[in-house]
């Protein structure tokens, strides 16, 4: 085999799956998005459907409804992550608790894990009964409903429990093997721990910290489970909201769904490109 | 045992001219250093020689006929990696037959050739041990006897002291030095460190920037370095600029009459042993600028003039710093190189 | 050095208060798949029953055969994506190249594209070609959140391992299957079955792409679950919940008695 040719050949069969697949799937809802859907008679390519669906204010408010919830999940599960990967780093008994944090979120999927949030946080859930025996409240209605909200808590909520130990264990790993010959220097050098933290700790955790953002913003972004168990009827995530349009028995309607896909999709490629230079970061530090 | 002749070899990375149209050959038996700082092509021409990477162009020769394209598995040179890459799930008796093992030869039949190896390697009775349960010259010996299962046609060496201890290494180096002579195996060895070359080589092949720029026996590379980088790669200091006129040579420290150099410009490079320090007077040009005391020698800078030289003495001659010293060189031992042999 | 007593004393009330918070719901789940009654306000349920696992194991229900079928394409997915990965990630781990770095983000990008648009687009393709509804069709799609994490983690592996040691097996005289067999394939094992069971458990987990592609006709465990909660019966979402967080847990205890841990498999992250 030409050794040129070599690396090329043996990424040759997992790129046709991404591209056969994952490329496909784009371009075809790209295709669809711009009104090209020649099953039921739509031919015309046209951008039509986007000026649509960015005048309708159903549209809008999930959009901001879906930016909302993954960025305040997102936010509170890197400060609280990253807190306690720290303290995780202080403490002494490690063992015990990377097991849990470890495995915890590989062997609960999203669906139990809204589950678990809706068994705490409904009107019947074990917090108001909790507040009803300490006699905070005195009645289920005097709970307001934290799930099928407007606000989105139990959404928010479960996205923090699932992403917490996600992002604590990356952080973690990374700060455990961080060189602590560093941060000696730094308190050598006459830097306070706190200051050794913010100066060295935190700059050389930054692009771990960011990427790990990044996956879990995408993630609960794009993921469909969630809102779908737990979110209101309205406004719904935007995920839903494209799974709706696109089971409209009217296929004619099918491009609406896919121009939501692809403002999904436009999203998340902005947040590649983010990543991509968070990982380039990475990759910068570890030379 | 083969001979081996490597014909205008060329290899380009990423339009980065690794080695640039190398040729040199090794006789049978012979024990050649290829000697050069890192990144100067030698691991790359080992690995040309092995048959794992294929050169742009030219041609090698095992026993005259050329092996450019026969594979890896069926050339019969053996590499001893730097890092000795025992495999780790496998033991010291595996990883050895593992060769034999690949050609197919029988499991007594590989148990026989083990034996022999381990007796030849003074590792008997370490069979069922695993690579982890090794000290760094125990991996080191199995790798070597690994290889040499196998009947290397030659036996190449990646820098295969250079992950052990200073004590440790000199050991490996005259064992492995012993058993190369015995077996009379032809074998390449690649280095960085001149003292291994200079002490373990029939020849070295000095190599710079992908290129041969000497060849010779280690005396020769040594005392006659055919060109200035050589000459510093070797650890030379002294370098004196002069002009030499109808058999007088001018220099900024005086004028010296000079035999068999003919007229021209001229580096001049003399070994710090060559040059001599005696007890001064006032009126002496040397002064003792800085000294190192070294054990059996002492390690003396010496300020003539504006030129610092180093020189060494032996420990019957200690000088103290701002001694004043008589300098004596004898420019007849020196090596002259014109501005054509400076190859910067 | 009480001081300093007393600090650990707060860092540990601290770390694990929160590691309470993050199992207790799993504690309150599992209670009420034994829950025959548990009415508001109490904190216990008031009486236990069995009811929801005997459904569970009434072969009537089907349950522990959509089980089985579920760890059946989970292995088929986790097989298929293992072949695929291993020589992506030999590729990328010792090869540069032309377009390397393009290459590395474009297997990523799944794991950033939401499914959910990719799964949409390729519906009317895979009806075209008669793969919608179909079990074939469910592994092709589940190849899409699962080839990120595959080819990522076991390029890893490959850098760790190193290219010189198949090369040294090369110039003893093994050809390249040889090599591969006896020596990349033992080094890389240990690495693989802690890949394999992150993919098992990511296509163990999968809903929408099952639920879109398999069109009610391929039915795999998330989907008989979600009723369950989507309705809020906690009884039977308990019992269904709690078999399948068992099931992965089993897999991966399984997985960490047979790696002999040359690698800790704690390097990989997935959630």
């Amino acid at each position: 085999m030409d050794s040129k040719l070599k690396p090329y050949m043996l990424l040759l069969p997992a790129i046709i799956v991404l591209l056969g697949i994952f490329m496909a799937g784009l371009l075809s809802a790209l295709v669809q998005s711009l009104g090209y859907f020649p099953v039921v008679g739509l031919k015309k390519i046209t951008f039509e459907y986007y000026l649509e669906v960015f005048k309708n204010q159903d549209f809008l408010k999930s959009l901001f409804f879906s930016l909302y919830i993954s960025l305040t999940s997102s936010v509170a599960a890197v400060i609280i992550g990253v807190l306690l990967a720290y303290l995780i780093v202080k403490s002494q008994y490690k063992e015990g608790i990377e097991t849990v944090l470890y495995k915890l979120p590989i062997i609960v999927p999203h669906m139990v894990a809204a589950l678990l949030i809706f068994n705490i946080l409904s009107q019947s859930g074990i917090l108001p009964r909790i507040f009803f025996n300490l006699g905070i409240i005195r009645d289920q209605s005097q709970f307001c409903n934290l799930v099928f909200d407007k606000n989105g808590i139990g959404i928010v909520t479960t996205y923090i429990w699932k992403e917490i130990p996600f992002v604590t264990m990356v952080v973690y790993t990374i700060l455990n093997n961080l060189n602590k010959e560093l941060l000696e220097v730094a308190l050598n050098l006459g830097a306070k721990k706190w200051q050794g933290f913010i100066y060295v700790a935190l700059p050389l955790l930054m692009p771990t910290i960011g990427s790990a953002f990044i996956i879990i913003f995408a993630f609960s972004f794009g993921a469909f489970e969630v809102p779908y168990l737990l979110g209101p009827t309205y406004p719904k995530a935007l995920p839903v909201l494209a799974y709706t349009a696109y089971t409209n028995p009217d296929l004619t309607n099918r491009p609406y769904a896919m121009v939501i896909s692809m403002i999904l999709t436009i999203v998340s490629v902005i947040l590649i490109l983010l990543y991509t230079k968070f990982f380039r970061l990475l990759n910068d530090y570890n030379r | 045992m083969v001979s081996i002749e490597l014909k205008n070899i060329t290899k380009s990375f990423n339009n980065n001219k690794v080695i640039d149209n190398i040729s040199f050959s090794v006789e049978k038996g012979e024990m050649v250093s290829i000697l050069g700082p890192s990144g100067c092509g030698k691991t790359t021409t080992l690995k040309i020689i092995a048959g794992l990477v294929k050169p742009d162009s030219g041609e090698i020769f095992f026993n005259g006929g050329s092996v450019l394209h026969t594979p890896v598995e069926k050339r019969g040179g053996v590499l001893v990696f730097q890092d000795f890459l025992l495999f780790p799930h496998l033991n010291v008796e595996e990883n050895i037959g593992f060769g034999l093992k690949m050609a197919g030869v029988k499991k007594n039949e590989r148990k026989k050739v083990v034996a022999e190896m381990l007796k030849l390697v003074q590792l008997e009775g370490y069979e069922e041990k695993y690579p982890r349960e090794l000290s760094g010259g125990q991996k080191q010996r199995v790798a070597f006897a690994r290889a040499l299962a196998v009947k290397p046609k030659v036996l190449l060496l990646d820098e295969p002291f250079s992950n052990l201890d200073t004590r440790l290494r000199e050991t490996m180096r005259e064992f492995t030095c012993e058993i190369q002579r015995k077996l009379g195996i032809t074998t390449i060895l690649v280095t960085h460190d001149k003292e291994e070359a200079l002490m373990s080589s029939d020849r070295i092949i000095v190599l710079l920037d992908g290129k041969i720029k000497q060849s010779g026996t280690p005396t020769e590379v040594y005392f006659k370095p055919a060109c200035l980088r050589v000459a510093k790669f070797f650890g030379h200091k002294n370098f004196i600029e002069g002009i030499v006129r109808n058999g007088v040579l001018s220099t900024a420290m005086g004028n010296y009459p000079i035999q068999g150099i003919e007229n021209g410009d001229y580096q001049i490079m003399i070994r710090h042993e060559e040059i001599k320090l005696k007890k001064g007077t006032e009126n002496s040009a040397g002064i003792v600028e800085r000294s190192w005391f070294a054990g059996e020698r002492t390690y003396y800078i010496v300020k003539v003039k504006d030129f610092s030289l180093h020189c060494i003495e032996k420990q019957n001659k200690i000088f103290a710093e701002g001694e004043k010293v008589d300098v004596v060189i004898d420019f007849n031992e020196g090596v002259f190189f014109k501005k054509e042999n400076y190859c910067r | 050095m009480k001081v300093l007593q007393k600090n650990t004393i707060y860092l540990n009330i601290i770390i694990y208060s929160v590691i309470i918070l993050l199992i207790f719901p799993l504690a309150v789940m599992f209670m009420w798949s034994f829950a025959r009654s548990w009415p508001w306000p109490y904190l216990l349920p008031q009486d236990f029953g069995l009811r929801g696992w005997k459904y569970f194991f009434n072969p009537t229900s089907k349950a522990l055969f959509t089980l089985f079928l579920s760890v059946l394409l989970s292995l088929i997915v986790t097989i298929v994506t293992l072949v695929l990965s291993i020589p992506a990630a030999k590729s990328l781990a010792f090869y540069n190249f032309r377009g390397k770095a393009f290459f590395e983000i474009f297997i990523l990008a799944p794991l950033i594209v939401p499914p959910i648009a990719v799964a949409m687009g390729i519906h009317v393709q895979f009806i075209k070609l008669g793969l919608a509804d179909s079990f074939l069709g469910v592994v092709l799609v589940h190849l899409i959140p699962s080839l990120p994490y595959g080819i990522r983690i076991l390029t890893n592996v490959f850098q760790a391992i190193g290219e010189k040691i198949e090369l040294q097996a090369r110039v003893l005289g093994a050809n390249w299957w040889q090599a591969f067999i006896f020596v990349t394939l033992p080094l890389i094992a240990p690495g693989l079955v802690s890949v394999g069971s992150l993919i098992f458990i990511i296509s163990f987990s999968q809903y929408f792409l099952t639920f879109l592609i398999g069109g009610g006709q391929v039915v795999t465990f998330p989907m008989l679950l979600l009723p369950y909660i989507q309705s809020g019966d906690r009884m039977m979402a308990g019992v269904f919940s709690s078999v399948f967080v068992l099931t992965a847990l089993l897999f991966f205890i399984i997985v960490e008695k047979t790696i002999k841990s040359h690698y800790s498999s704690r390097e990989y992250f997935y959630f």
